[in-house]
């Protein structure tokens, strides 16, 4: 199998994409197990560094082909093989969308020579696919269309199509199993597993659904903690309640958001429950930074990204589509937590205003309805002060 | 508007009134009811009852059209406000019919289901009982004439009836605050209910009552042989695990295996996902519930959208509402709005009941619990809390202040430098004071 090296890294990790985590291996490595599973001769097929297929595509891409016959994959472009195109070089030419991935092509040729000599062969497949649906607002569209049986063929050039290609792989490791755990697991009678890869050594807490997912060994995954179409890596630790949707974590994360969705966070973050990544436009669809441009990730839904390391506390609210760099930590700002208590506070309603605390009525300015009259009225009439200091 | 014809016992006159909601600003016949909207609930009240529905746009025109009736017919004029169920109208009937007087007016003794929906509604009040502007004409000769007073001389001149019901209260405690006594709500189960919609909060706490009218009226009127069956198949006298079997579900329905619902209604080609529970609620068509969903005594509404680990408890959604919200009590989501999961809409408080607009002024529901209305079309897309009883006007986008949300961020960010968020961007613990 040739690989056509390029030294492109994927922002904000600034890993090669070679080197990323994709589910139980690196990104090499699973593609090279793909080759394996798909019984072509690997010597046959050269991918860029980029490009990945999985198995049944590239079984159908070596029996549709010529053998000796220089040939490029492309598949029909249809809503799922599109839904992974934008920010990517996948190129669409009549009605088709042409891969980097070549068979029986020459060895040394460079890749543009490649692209231009290498006849397209529409690959074929049958998939299954399911339709998630999404709020009907803005311009953009109100569902999106995913592959469920792991046939898929994707670019990787940037965080997002590592955000929507890899949950999609999981039905790889199951092998039309109903669930794969692992060695010395622990599962609570009360949690519920649905198409689930479980890696060895996890912990599974009472009340958890994982559904779609895989949860990587050595993982604990505390009461009540719901997996949704997520790929959570080795060693994620999860707090009460949490819950994930469409959710890539590289491993060693701490994670305890009541809602985190469409999100990908980099290796050993750390995200507390207040913060939020907005994960939903509702006018246009959801812009990112590709090479310091704005490109349009024809999605209405879409997070954002936490490099490795990334410490977010506090109530960090991230717009759509943004990516924090590596080991970036929000704290939170000093004048909205409340450092000061007076006594004299007990006795009326107050809010946080400068690291303390204020009469809500004061806040107030002319003319604003005062809804605290009531309770001002009730606390004043207190006799006994002693009872709140 | 037809004469009336042979196979009809009487003719229901609906007045027209101006009566507008806000925020919707739409009539309140335009309101909805489960699946339906008041306006399609009166014709099918009254083609139940056997009754021939005409609508008068002026008191002389209702006079005109009472007085068309035939010697055997009696006559019945409604405000198009009004919501009644048809058990209500029957025994109104009935009563009514027994009675000496020639002019008679719906009134209700005050019960739980009466005092659930009477603060904000224009009724007459004496002592005990309640009254109405629903009238009983016993023939077309007892119609007052026309003139410009005609309605309120009508309220001075016709009897008051009293309409008897049965209804099944449930006590529902609510959070107490502070060092004060316990209170509890007294929640009705009846299919006898007439509401006068002249606010939201109207709209809100009827449809808070589909279980009652809905549900109830499925079980013990329309299907008891099926429902019989089912609570039969529980194999158990735990009204639980019978309430679990007494689901109504419509044709093409999509729903997961682990979805618990009970005591509910699902309307056809609903998607429900996995982990829901649903309980007392009503669900029309094309609904779809994401995952973790939890749905309590709530309306959603023909093709609305209940997004993943949304929490709502008696709440409405109107068709084609998105609603994502944690958590989400005692509010109305109007006709195609959005509200996103970070949305706090504050449904209690501490002292006092909860004002809401209404006529101009701030006036009192008599409820601590209430949270507020979303118009037709509105966005609430940010991370804003909203006092309860408020009214989100139609078209309102709500989003993040932009200094709130993290939109840019800085291409130098040193390393596990703790950063805080500032006028939109990142900047180092310290430097977001100057």
């Amino acid at each position: 199998m040739r690989i056509i090296r390029s030294a492109q890294t994927i922002a904000p990790f600034g890993d090669l994409v070679c080197d990323l985590p994709f589910l139980d291996v690196s990104f090499e490595q699973f593609r090279r197990r793909e080759v394996e599973q798909a019984r072509v001769n690997s010597n046959d097929l050269c991918f860029a560094s980029w490009a990945f297929a999985s198995a049944p595509i590239l079984e159908a891409f070596r029996r549709q082909t010529k053998p000796g016959n220089p040939s490029r994959l492309s598949l029909p472009a249809g809503h799922v093989s599109r839904s992974f195109q934008p920010l990517s070089s996948i190129k669409s030419q009549d009605e088709q969308l042409l891969f980097d991935i070549f068979i029986y092509a020459d060895p040394n040729a460079s890749l543009e020579e490649l692209r231009q000599t290498c006849t397209p062969v529409c690959v074929e497949t049958e998939s299954k696919t399911n339709i998630r649906q999404l709020p009907r607002i803005g311009s953009g569209p109100s569902e999106v269309e995913y592959p469920i049986d792991g046939r898929l063929a994707v670019h990787l050039h940037h965080w997002v199509h590592l955000l929507w290609a890899i949950p999609c792989l999981v039905p790889r490791l199951l092998k039309n199993a109903r669930n794969r755990v692992g060695r010395n697991v622990t599962i609570h009678p009360t949690a519920y597993l649905e198409n689930a890869v479980i890696g060895d050594n996890t912990q599974i807490g009472a009340g958890c659904f994982i559904s779609n997912s895989y949860i990587g060994p050595g993982s604990q995954l505390f009461d009540f903690t719901k997996v949704r179409h997520s790929v959570l890596g080795h060693g994620t630790h999860t707090l009460a309640d949490a819950s994930f949707s469409h959710v890539v974590s590289f491993g060693g994360a701490t994670l305890s958001n009541l809602l985190l969705r469409d999100v990908i966070l980099g290796r050993n973050c750390f995200v507390t429950t207040g913060v939020i990544f907005q994960d939903q436009s509702i006018d246009e669809p959801v812009h990112v930074l590709d090479a310091g441009k704005e490109v349009n990730t024809e999605r209405m839904a879409l997070g954002g990204c936490a490099g490795h390391g990334c410490v977010l506390g506090a109530r960090a609210i991230i717009a759509p589509g943004r990516a924090l760099p590596n080991r970036t930590t929000i704290v939170m700002r000093r004048a909205e937590g409340v450092h000061k208590i007076s006594p004299e506070h007990t006795k009326m309603p107050v809010c946080w205003n400068e690291g303390t605390l204020t009469p809500a009525a004061e806040m107030l300015s002319e003319g604003g309805v005062d809804e605290f009259e009531d309770d001002r009225r009730l606390y004043s009439r207190d006799s006994n002060p002693q009872r709140y200091a | 508007m037809m004469a009336s014809s042979g196979r009809y016992k009487g003719r229901m006159v609906v007045l027209r009134t101006d009566t507008v909601i806000t925020p919707f600003n739409e009539h309140p016949r335009l309101s909805i009811f489960t699946d339906q909207t008041i306006e399609a609930w009166q014709h099918d009240t009254a083609s139940k009852s056997k009754l021939e529905l005409v609508k008068a746009d002026s008191p002389e025109q209702a006079v005109e059209l009472l007085a068309e009736c035939k010697p055997t017919q009696f006559g019945v004029l409604i405000l198009d406000r009004h919501f009644i169920t048809p058990k209500i109208l029957k025994d109104f009937i009935r009563v009514s019919k027994k009675s000496d007087s020639e002019c008679l007016r719906l009134s209700l003794t005050r019960n739980a289901s009466v005092e659930y929906t009477e603060p904000l509604q224009t009724l007459d009040k004496n002592g005990d009982r309640i009254a109405h502007d629903i009238y009983f004409f016993k023939n077309s000769r007892s119609v007052l004439p026309a003139d410009g007073e005609w309605l309120s001389e009508l309220r001075k001149l016709a009897t008051w009836i009293d309409v008897p019901k049965k209804e099944l209260v449930r006590n529902i405690p609510l959070p107490t605050i502070g060092e004060r006594k316990a209170t509890t709500m007294r929640y009705p189960v009846t299919t006898s209910v007439v509401v006068s919609i002249e606010h939201w909060v109207h709209i809100l706490w009827l449809n808070q009552l589909s279980f009652g009218i809905r549900w109830v009226d499925l079980v013990l009127r329309q299907r008891p042989f099926w429902a019989l069956f089912k609570a039969f198949s529980a194999l158990s006298f735990n009204i639980e695990n019978i309430m679990n079997r007494l689901v109504s579900r419509g044709s093409g329905c999509k729903i997961h295996p682990t979805a618990q619902i009970s005591g509910s209604i699902i309307g056809s080609g609903v998607t429900i996902g996995p982990n829901v529970t649903i309980r007392n609620s009503y669900i029309c068509p094309n609904a779809v519930i994401q995952d973790h969903a939890v749905i309590l005594n709530s309306v959603i509404g023909e093709d609305a959208l209940v997004l993943e680990n949304t929490f709502l408890v008696s709440s409405t959604c109107y068709p084609e509402s998105t609603v994502g919200n944690y958590k989400l009590q005692v509010s109305l989501i109007g006709r195609g709005a959005y509200v996103n999961a970070w949305a706090g809409f504050v449904d209690a408080k501490f002292v006092g009941s909860v004002n809401v607009s209404h006529k101009g002024e701030l006036t009192s529901t008599n409820r601590s619990f209430l949270g507020s209305v979303v118009g037709h079309g509105a966005k609430v897309a940010a991370k804003v809390l909203i006092h309860p009883g408020r009214e989100i006007p139609n078209e309102t986008v709500i989003v993040m202040r932009p200094d709130e949300i993290v939109s840019v961020v800085p291409d130098d960010i040193e390393p596990n430098q703790p950063l805080v968020r500032h006028e939109g961007t990142l900047v180092p613990l310290g430097m977001e004071k100057s």
